[in-house]
């Protein structure tokens, strides 16, 4: 026992100097260090990156950054705002969710406006951290999306092409599935995965009602809703995502196609990196499931970026970050970083396959953000679809009966 | 040790737990297999031998994301963290189970209590309380933590300390021994058994542990070796050969605890001391 | 017992870092779930409307019924078919037989191994479309045991129950076996000397020894049936897995505490009251087992 004694003390000297370095030390001799938070470990290498031109042009300044985990992320900030020790800028979704009204709300948010320069930014953009008329974070030229990857040797191989229209595209599938491979590899276990693929069929099917219910004018009780979701079920039923895609998960799902398993899978426009990471003898491509007339839908949502928490210590040095993050030259940083698609002039999109991606003539919201913008005081519509639509492709729940729930949990002020 | 016979019951017992076992060994030794595989033979060649033994992941992890780095600190903090969760632990669990008094049954539900919530709920209020003392962002706030995470080890300590004999007890009393030297001097070494097994299991809880160093170790430069295998996990496809080759660091350390800490060493002592 | 004072210098410190760092935090969290709040800013105050939510809103309470059944069921299996498992192997590893040093590290090493390395290995294993199951029953032909694995309504339960049971069935046995190990020789030798067999000698020599760590185990086993959450979670997802048949009372609690939640915020109120419920059970479950085992074995 004397042993572990003495083993506890020597230990105790190697913890002082931890300790020590430990302490949170805000000033390095002249050197303010600034902290910021990102919300997923896919981001640090832009971040990083970024960061470091930055410190290069501003010597005075040191920022730290610290990545949290997407799944905690907002629970971690909230506490750090509420304990008064929040980081000199953070991300958070923006309008994207009810982030930036609850995070003004409580006077967590430093008022940009006219502070920092995004002039070059478009509208679309700009609404994503705008708030009551001002600006409270800083505009992301990424855009996400998603598309339809295709295997090009395997579609070499066999002769298959691109389609041009729906019917091509349904056509493709039948065609692929009796070759023998996977048309379309799906995680049927994954609620996410299952809303990147809804999201285009919806758009190819019925953009229309898209563009109503952008507008406040159509409902989700729609039968244009119900019909996008009873394709994507017979599409399962047909075997057209793999016979047993409901034991498949999102890892699963990028591994068939990386293997050559599956033809094509719907997948987020972020994944284009990983995609091409897995296999980097495979040539990829992309496409955007056309609609029935030949109009190359896409769904987009646009990225947000960092806020400034309205107690920071340093608001001068932490501002002068916040206009580095939002400058052209940062973003390029960032789309190269994440192979994105960007949507800001002057910043070319981060590759060959972006472009494939970006080949679209329609612009469309995405469904999810539809659920969001319209969704009633107190309820959450978002809930409900993440929970239950995986249900769907077991027939635990039926469309007709799950768009009527969810319409219960909206609001319809214009109609 | 008592004879036994080895008859054919033991025999069909090895072979079922063989079988067993088999699956962790093809698991983890597929794991390890996999940690010396280009991404390339991981994807089309994933449970089969490396077609080439590369070298390429451990460099990448240990040398480039100086991950050693996080080793050392999941280190230190995992063994300070484990001595000082013995000691209190097992000093409460003493107290609690040794001397009757009122209210003991209540105190012992109490000391329960902190298995039964999920500690995210009260994040907050922690997090308020660790910054009042200046503790977030370093080794000695966790030390604390963990060991005021003590109701798994001071439930296994007590229900063995309430059974050990009070001949003991009352032996090295007449002996003209303090209460506190009884502890230590007596008690402690014949629980060898039941402090390795507290030991190894919560060694790797929390050298595992994921949640509190997420908040209370927010510094990358203090990032334990589990946070930072996350940041693989997290970009899963895209590193999974650093996952492989990560995690097979991770087993080390347990493994050797669990071996160097085997009981060949201490078994004998306890039927030693017992016998009166 | 002598000197009654004394165990308030071994209990004081222990109870001061316990009573701070973690029942503090408990009283702050079981005071929010009478609040709708989102954890930030303002706290309206709502009294029991969480909790009516929980027990009687439709849809959530219809989620609530599940999760608790997924745990109770779970509970079922690890008390009644995993300690049996865990005393069998204890035993056996006791008795030395052939291997014992070897199988002690690999029942327990699975124990090791992160939640996340878990879930990775269940892909490796169960993907229908890669893994080693699937792909090694069609390659010997037996094409009748492809399934979707965890894509099955019917099996997913189960199976998740066999991959957590095969991750934590070591902590049992360890604490099993080193109870084993303080079994006093003589009387052991005493059994032998009267002619009593392996069987007889475990059931009635061996096993009243045991009281400790069986106590132990099933009550341990039990809390964490009751507040499963690491392996589900990786494996299932946050909201259940198919047809919500991987969902549990801490999967519900985080994804309505921190994920895009219920009322469309990370809403700490409710989730508080989540987890208040929870507690509330295992507490309950907790006091009856403590209550029925002084009774069995007069402590």
């Amino acid at each position: 026992m004397k042993k572990v004694l003495v083993f506890f003390l020597f230990s105790l000297l190697l913890v002082f100097p931890l300790f020590a370095a430990g302490q949170k030390a805000t000033l390095e001799g002249d050197q303010v260090v600034l902290t910021i938070w990102e919300h997923t470990p896919q981001f640090e290498l832009p971040l990083r990156n970024t960061l470091e031109r930055f410190m290069e042009k501003n010597p005075d300044i040191k920022v730290e950054y610290e990545i949290k985990t997407p799944d905690n992320y907002l629970s971690l900030l909230t506490t750090a705002i509420q304990a008064g020790e929040a980081p000199d800028l953070f991300w958070h979704h923006g309008t994207a969710t009810t982030d930036m009204a609850n995070l003004t709300r409580q006077g967590a948010l430093m008022d940009l406006t006219g502070k920092i320069d995004v002039k070059a930014y478009s509208q679309m953009s700009r609404d994503k951290v705008t708030w009551e008329g001002k600006l409270y974070q800083t505009p992301a030229a990424t855009i996400d999306t998603r598309a339809a990857f295709y295997n090009k040797d395997l579609f070499a191989k066999h002769g298959w092409s691109v389609p041009k229209t729906f019917a091509e595209f349904e056509t493709l599938l039948a065609t692929i599935k009796k070759a023998g491979y996977i048309p379309l590899s799906l995680a049927g276990r994954d609620n996410w995965n299952i809303l990147f693929l809804f999201e285009p069929i919806l758009a190819a099917m019925h953009p229309d009602w898209i563009i109503e219910a952008t507008a406040g004018k159509a409902r989700i009780d729609d039968p244009r809703v119900v019909a996008a979701m009873e394709k994507m079920i017979e599409w399962g039923k047909k075997g057209y995502y793999g016979d047993l895609f409901l034991g498949v998960d999102e890892a699963g799902q990028y591994l068939a196609f990386s293997r050559g398993q599956a033809a094509m899978t719907v997948a987020g426009s972020w994944t284009t990196t990983t995609l091409e990471n897995n296999n980097p003898d495979m040539k990829i491509g992309a496409f955007q499931i056309p609609t029935r007339d030949g109009r190359k839908p896409i769904v987009l949502t646009y990225a947000a970026g960092f806020s400034v928490y309205s107690k920071t210590k340093y608001p001068e040095q932490a501002i002068r970050l916040a206009n580095y993050l939002a400058s052209i030259e940062s973003q390029q940083i960032w789309v190269d970083g994440l192979g994105a698609i960007a949507g800001l002039e002057g910043v070319t999109s981060g590759s060959a396959l972006a472009d494939e991606i970006a080949d679209a003539n329609l612009e469309l919201e995405s469904f999810y953000n539809i659920l969001v913008l319209g969704h009633a005081e107190g309820k959450s519509p978002t809930k409900v679809w993440e929970e239950d639509n995986p249900k769907l492709f077991t027939g635990t729940v039926v469309p007709r009966d799950f768009v009527k729930t969810l319409d219960s949990m909206m609001d319809y002020p214009n109609l | 040790m008592y004879k036994r016979r080895q008859g054919i019951g033991s025999w069909i017992a090895t072979i079922v737990l063989i079988l067993y076992c088999l699956i962790a060994v093809v698991l983890i030794g597929n794991m390890i297999i996999s940690s010396f595989k280009t991404k390339q033979d991981l994807l089309f060649n994933t449970f089969g031998f490396p077609t080439k033994i590369s070298f390429e992941n451990y460099r990448q992890v240990l040398i480039k994301d100086s991950l050693y780095k996080n080793f050392l600190n999941s280190i230190i903090l995992t063994m300070l963290s484990i001595v000082s969760l013995i000691f209190f632990s097992s000093m409460t669990a003493y107290g609690l189970s040794r001397y009757q008094f009122k209210g003991r049954q209540a105190l012992e539900l109490y000391f329960l209590l902190g298995l039964m919530f999920p500690i995210q709920i009260a994040i907050l209020p922690l997090f308020i309380i660790m910054r009042t003392l200046n503790l977030t962002n370093t080794f000695l706030g966790m030390i604390i933590l963990y060991t005021a995470n003590m109701s798994f080890s001071l439930f296994i300590f007590s229900q063995f300390f309430k059974d050990l004999p009070a001949a003991l007890h009352e032996s090295a009393v007449i002996d003209g021994a303090s209460e506190l030297t009884i502890f230590w001097r007596i008690m402690m070494p014949i629980s060898k058994p039941v402090i390795f097994t507290v030991m190894t299991v919560s060694f790797v809880q929390i050298w595992n542990d994921f949640y509190l160093p997420l908040v209370f170790l927010g510094k990358r430069s203090l990032h334990t070796l589990t946070l930072a295998i996350y940041q693989y996990l997290a970009n899963f496809l895209a590193y999974w050969n650093f996952v492989f080759a990560a995690a097979t660091l991770a087993l080390i350390p347990v493994i050797i605890v669990f071996l160097v800490f085997s009981d060949q060493i201490i078994s004998g002592l306890a039927a030693g001391s017992i016998k009166e | 017992m002598t000197k009654p004072k004394a165990y308030i210098g071994f209990i004081t410190p222990g109870f001061i870092l316990y009573t701070v760092f973690m029942i503090v935090p408990l009283g702050f969290a079981i005071y929010y779930s009478f609040f709708s709040w989102s954890g930030m800013g303002a706290m309206d105050f709502i009294g029991f409307d969480n909790f009516k939510r929980i027990f009687f809103e439709p849809r959530m309470s219809g989620i609530f019924r599940n999760a608790l059944g997924n745990n109770f069921r779970y509970m079922a299996i690890a008390v009644f078919v995993f300690i049996p498992i865990q005393i069998g192997m204890a035993y056996l590893i006791h008795l030395k037989i052939h291997g014992h040093g070897f199988f002690r590290l690999m029942i327990f090493l699975p124990y090791v191994i992160s939640p996340s390395i878990v879930g990775f290995f269940t892909l490796l294993i169960f993907d229908p479309n890669i893994g080693m199951l699937n792909n090694l029953f069609i390659s010997l032909g037996w094409t009748q045991l492809v399934s979707a694995w965890f894509g099955s309504s019917n099996i997913a339960f189960y199976l998740l129950v066999s991959v957590i049971g095969w991750n934590g069935i070591g902590v049992g046995m360890v604490i099993i076996l080193a109870n084993m190990k303080n079994i006093p020789e003589d009387v052991i030798e005493a059994s032998i000397i009267d002619g009593a067999s392996v069987w007889q000698r475990f059931w009635r020599v061996e096993l009243p020894f045991l009281q400790p760590s069986i106590v132990n185990v099933v009550v341990l086993s039990s809390i964490f049936a009751l507040t499963q959450f690491d392996i589900p979670f990786i494996v299932g997802g946050l909201n259940g897995g198919i047809d919500g048949k991987l969902d549990f009372l801490n999967l519900m609690f985080f994804r309505y505490t921190f994920g895009d939640a219920y009322f469309g915020e990370t809403a700490l109120g409710f989730g508080a009251a989540i987890s208040v419920v929870v507690f509330s059970i295992i507490f309950v479950i907790a006091l009856l087992q403590k209550f029925v085992f002084n009774r069995l074995f007069n402590r």
